[in-house]
């Protein structure tokens, strides 16, 4: 072995005086292993009894021992720099595990041995003894220690090319802060056994990019190809002690399989010049025959697409086109972008392994995507749908719809297109075709569709499957949009209509009689019915036949006509009931056919309404949603028995109002 | 468009009946059978979910009558869903539900077929408008809608429920169904299923291991889970302690596989330990498809400091001790080859260590996936500070060799210290345009801690800055592959749909 230190002029620590740029490219935390564990070995020879191994503390909080001693009736015992024992050999707390609890089972033991708090400096002795060996072997004793300095080589990367410079670096730590007053030198063993010292320095110079780290640097450039053994020792004084560190890695250098001459990117256009897509073009020339990956990218400040390819190499030049699509190149940049290409890592993929294959360079090329021609799709739908109601001439439905939504063509000509449209339920409104001559660039498809046809369903309406096409072009859409949430009878023509409920006086005057008598006269008042304990009550039974009407109720008004009244207005409240129960008519009802007893009535199914009477003779119109609703049900389930209760309790027999007229007024939107 | 009268007499008919419909369309009987061979509609791309066959029976047929009918077309659609919820090739009506509200799968199918020359709204005296009745799979889903002269493209819905995924589906569209005779024609040019479904999940499994670790023994209830989501999974061995390029290649292989059967081209994988380096070093190969997300249980993406050990080890005996002669029974050999944690081995223990990490995270080799999500684990159950055989290692070293899982923890957490640097790549100018490229590195004071880790991965290494952590758990390495911790991930990867 030839120990020699090479004078190492690199061109590559003269280029770091020369301005360096920063390429965009993950920056990852890479780990180091920082442990200081030692494996030390001593022989044990045919005859031997005792076997004592040599350790050298210099720093440590904890120490731990494990030892392999393939040999029967081994006892292992610890004595410090002083010559006291610290762990003797029958110590209860070390561990020992026998071989034969393996399969196979293997002679001796793992011997683990308790921890030592706080080793002083100096040498320990570990101490086997057994009894005589009869066959040659080796102990093996791992040396843990838990050190609040710590030294690691500190180069991120294992492999190189031949023509590359490497990094050399090691970090020195105490209790994870650099050590800047070390000493570091690295020993790199080549394949060739020689060995070159070369001293490491934390100034920021040259190749150390960082002064007061902690991490040692220095420039290597290999000779040649092959496994080199990266030693790096630290020296530092440490509370007046000197501790000495180390840390290897082994380093492979490879024979580039490529060479690459030349990166560039470049548009791909069209016929027409516009752009398909941008090739990052890689000139080379393949040493090798071979599977290649080449990771790459491209990026503009922090924008950037990472890209795989994979490609089969020939030996000997060609060209490698690495390509980024129009779409993703619109998804990742910005409109002003400049593109630069990421240094190219290429990888040749062995059967077990994926081994450097260039130089990592990086070629000078940009590439601003303003000076690209994007140009469009032949045909391109917008997505943004416009819908117009087209009133009828009273204003109360909608007879048609027209829809709109932007279109754009690369080429004037005529385009026809479809689109499904459907309610809310899903149903099936219309297909829809159209056709229109479109000029060349930003233009809109219009085209109207009959009310009549949104009868079926509600809105709000979706319009899907658009399709547009010309020949030679097309262009789908699954869903274009929707219309605002329109009812099925807005598209319905309304109907106006006056009806008068039948009505009926209903009247018990005191206890007289046991049937109500069915006056002519029809008044409200007297006594509530429910608790009255004077019956002398009036009632209002009015009915009304829908079953003529069909449809979707819009608008509904009750027209309640009151003629005098016994008081001085004004006159009390009067509530106004629906009757639900339908088994009755005109000709035989009685008053108790809706009560048999005194009390609330439960067919007087609900309030619908109340009104105050403050002016007799006077008409009085109830509307708002409570009448909508009953007057639909009716619609809904025809009756010729729909019945209203006009009630009110002014609690005297000689309190009443007429009521003389009923009249409901309908607009609705028929089936 | 056309009315028929009479077979086979077709161009004489189209010229004396449909002259009305010809003025519509300004299409001439030349532009008709030129139109009708084929509607220059372009089928949408086969992917995932969207499923296509554009020739064969049915197809292209120029314009058929009901006589010629019914056009029976053939559409297979391969299982995107796994067995557990198919019965006889349809999703499980009792399942559906539920399949659908995870979003696994879409309600319904969207049926497309551009359809030429349906007179659905024609009006000719004698004769009832157009109707062609389309069926899927046996059961009528709907008429075309069209135009007379035209392709148009129809769109019919049928629930995800009436869908094989065993057999082909057949789309059968009956003729001209309102009229007696021969009235009108049509032709169909291309049909497509179209549904919403998730991506494919491919599980990988870490070193010492086969696809049988996702078993219930070793991941409760992960199998169970993915089979009740209704995703498609699948999970295949590669090499047991394989190296990450070689098991990359065998992923990628059966990847392949799988996504050319659902014309996929895309996957999520959930890897346990060093399953995640292979992805990884997939990504760095090359692959045709796209991998949606990595989720990792445990990944060493830093390294792991107990491999460098057993490296160390492990080399050591192979190149010192044996050779040499001072071991000539290769007892400590054989003690050393017994790894610090049980079973794995050369070669893909090496690719665990902290200084091929370190590398392939340098040179992108490593946190080249987009979204990558982590779990780590901390094996200290009761988060004493010390580890016990039992429970802390139960699950992830036989009985035996327990002591070396305290070990390892021990070790990895108390006498390893990994420190962790940032890496610049800088270009320095050179000659002929080209700079070389360097990478450098730089270290920022971090007060030291102790290592917490699942016996064989720190907490720090399983959680890298390039992943997104989803947190850590407290369990084994081996013990961590549960049904709660899957969660996580799926929990995640629904949102990337």
């Amino acid at each position: 072995m030839i120990n020699t230190i090479r004078a190492i002029v690199s061109y590559f620590l003269i280029s770091l005086t020369a301005s360096i740029c920063f390429v965009a490219a993950a920056n990852n935390d890479v780990p180091l292993n920082m442990s200081t564990h030692k494996t030390i070995t001593q022989a044990i020879e045919v005859g031997h009894t005792q076997t004592t191994i040599p350790i050298v503390i210099d720093h440590a909080q904890t120490l731990a021992l494990e030892l392999i001693a393939p040999i029967e009736g081994v006892s292992v015992g610890l004595i410090k720099p002083s010559g006291q024992t610290v762990i003797n050999p029958n110590d209860p707390e070390t561990v020992i595990i026998p071989g034969s609890e393996y399969q196979p089972g293997l002679p001796g033991a793992t011997v683990i041995l308790p921890a030592v708090s706080n080793p002083v400096q100096g040498v320990w002795q570990i101490v086997l003894t057994y009894p005589e060996a009869t066959y040659k072997t080796i102990v093996i004793a791992k040396v843990l220690q838990q050190t609040s300095i710590a030294f690691g080589v500190a180069m991120a990367m294992n492999e190189f090319v031949v023509g590359e410079s490497i990094p050399l670096a090691a970090l020195l730590t105490h209790d994870g802060t650099g050590m800047t007053n070390g000493s570091v030198m690295f020993e790199v063993t080549e394949p060739s056994n020689t060995v070159i010292n070369l001293e490491a320095f934390d100034t920021g110079q040259d190749i150390d990019h960082q002064a007061g780290d902690g991490i040692y640097s220095k420039e290597f450039m290999p000779s040649g190809a092959g496994d080199h053994i990266i030693k790096a020792t630290a020296q530092v004084v440490h509370e007046g002690v000197s501790v000495t560190r180390e840390s290897s890695k082994r380093i492979t250098v490879r024979a580039a399989s490529i060479d690459i001459n030349k990166v560039s990117l470049e548009p791909v256009l069209d016929e027409t010049g516009c752009v398909l897509h941008v090739n990052q073009k890689v000139e080379l020339f393949a040493h090798t025959a071979g599977e290649y990956a080449f990771n790459s990218g491209i990026y503009s400040g922090a924008e950037r697409i990472r890209e795989v390819k994979r490609v089969a190499l020939s030996q000997g030049a060609q060209t490698v086109s690495i390509l980024y699509e129009k779409e993703d190149l619109v998804k990742s940049f910005s409109s002003d972008a400049i593109l630069t290409p990421q240094p190219l890592y290429v990888l040749q993929l062995e059967q077990n392994d994926n081994v450097l294959a260039n130089v990592r360079r990086h070629f000078e090329s940009k590439l601003a995507l303003e000076s690209i021609q994007f140009c469009r799709e032949a045909i391109e739908i917008v997505k943004d749908l416009t819908t117009t109601p087209e009133m009828s001439a009273d204003g109360a439905y909608i007879t048609a719809l027209t829809f709109q939504f932007p279109v754009y063509v690369e080429h004037a000509g005529s385009y026809t297109g479809s689109v499904n449209i459907s309610g809310v339920n899903g149903k099936r409104i219309d297909l829809v075709s159209f056709s229109k001559h479109l000029p060349q660039g930003d233009s809109f498809f219009e085209f109207t569709v009959s009310g009549e046809k949104f009868q079926k369903d509600d809105g709000p309406y979706t319009l899907n499957s658009l399709l547009v096409y010309t020949r030679g072009h097309s262009a789908r859409l699954g869903e274009l949009g929707h219309t605002p949430a329109y009812k099925k009878e807005d598209f319905i023509p309304k109907v106006n209509t006056s009806l008068t409920f039948e009505m009926i006086g209903l009247e018990r005057n005191n206890w007289q009689g046991t049937q109500p008598v069915i006056q002519g006269r029809k008044r409200v008042g007297g006594y509530v019915r429910a608790g009255a304990s004077i019956p002398y009550d009036y009632e209002v039974l009015s009915s009304l036949d829908l079953s003529h009407i069909k449809g979707t109720l819009i608008d509904a008004s009750i027209d309640v006509v009151v003629g005098s009244s016994s008081l001085v207005t004004p006159f009390t409240q009067i509530d106004v009931f629906s009757v639900g129960d339908k088994a009755w008519n005109m000709s035989n009802v009685s008053y108790d056919h809706f009560c048999q007893s005194f009390t609330l009535c439960p067919p007087w199914k609900a309030d619908v309404t109340s009104f105050n009477a403050t002016s007799d003779n006077a008409t009085y119109t109830l509307q708002g949603e409570a009448v909508l609703n009953l007057l639909q049900a009716w619609i809904d389930n025809p009756s010729e028995n729909n019945g209203i209760v006009f009630t009110s309790s002014p609690h005297e027999r000689s309190y009443f109002i007429e009521i003389t007229d009923v009249k409901v007024n309908l607009t609705y939107a028929p089936e | 468009m056309k009315i028929h009268t009479r077979h086979n007499i077709l161009l004489p008919f189209i010229l004396c009946c449909s002259t009305v419909s010809f003025a519509d369309t300004g299409l001439d009987i030349e532009q008709i059978q030129l139109l009708s061979g084929g509607s220059g509609i372009s089928p949408p791309e086969e992917k995932l979910g969207t499923y296509v066959v554009d020739s064969g029976p049915g197809l292209d047929t120029g314009c058929t009558f009901k006589s010629g009918g019914p056009l029976v077309i053939e559409l297979p659609v391969p299982k995107v869903v796994n067995d557990s919820v198919l019965v006889n090739g349809k999703i499980d009506p009792s399942k559906v539900n539920e399949l659908i509200n995870e979003k696994i799968i879409s309600a319904k199918v969207q049926i497309s077929m551009p359809v030429f020359d349906v007179d659905s709204d024609a009006s000719v005296p004698g004769r009832n408008p157009e109707i062609d009745r389309v069926s899927f799979n046996g059961k009528v889903v709907g008429i075309l809608q069209g135009t007379n002269g035209r392709w148009t493209e129809t769109r019919l819905e049928v629930p995800i429920e009436e869908v094989d995924f065993l057999k082909p589906n057949l789309i059968t569209v009956d003729i001209d169904v309102a009229n007696p005779q021969d009235s009108w024609c049509m032709s169909v040019d291309w049909v497509a299923l179209e549904f919403d479904v998730a991506t494919p999940i491919v599980l990988a499994h870490g070193i010492n291991s086969q696809s049988d670790s996702w078993d219930d023994d070793d991941a409760p209830g992960v199998i169970t889970r993915l089979d009740e989501l209704g995703v498609r999974y699948e999970r295949y061995s590669v090499g047991k302690n394989g190296s990450t390029a070689g098991n990359a290649k065998q992923l990628a292989t059966h990847i392949n596989g799988l996504l050319d059967e659902l014309k996929a081209d895309k996957v999520h994988i959930i890897a346990h330990s060093k399953g995640g380096l292979d992805t990884q070093n997939m990504q760095a190969q090359g692959v045709d498809f796209e991998i949606e997300s990595l989720s990792t249980f445990s990944t060493p993406h830093l390294g792991s400091v107990a491999a460098d050990f057993s490296i160390i080890a492990m080399e050591h005996a192979a190149t010192s001790y044996h050779p040499s002669g001072a071991d000539p029974h290769g007892y400590a050999n054989a003690y050393l080859t017994l790894p610090t944690f049980v079973g794995p081995q050369l070669p893909g223990i090496r690719d665990l260590t902290t200084d091929v990490a370190a590398n392939a995270v340098a040179t992108g080799m490593r946190g080249n996936i987009d979204n990558t999500f982590s779990i780590g684990a901390n094996a200290d159950l009761d988060q004493d500070g010390v580890i016990q055989k039992d429970p802390d290692i139960v699950g992830l070293f036989p009985y035996f060799s327990r002591w070396a899982g305290v070990r390892a923890w021990q070790v990895l957490r108390n006498y390893s210290h990994a420190a962790y640097v940032s890496t610049e790549t800088i270009v320095v100018p050179g000659s002929m345009g080209a700079g070389q490229v360097v990478t450098l590195v730089t270290y920022t004071a971090t007060a030291t801690a102790a290592q917490e880790n699942d016996v064989v991965v720190t907490l720090a290494s399983a959680n890298p800055s390039y992943a997104q952590s989803l947190g850590n758990v407290r369990a084994n390495h081996s013990t961590m592959k549960t049904r709660e911790n899957l969660e996580r991930f799926l929990n995640k990867i629904k949102t990337i749909r």
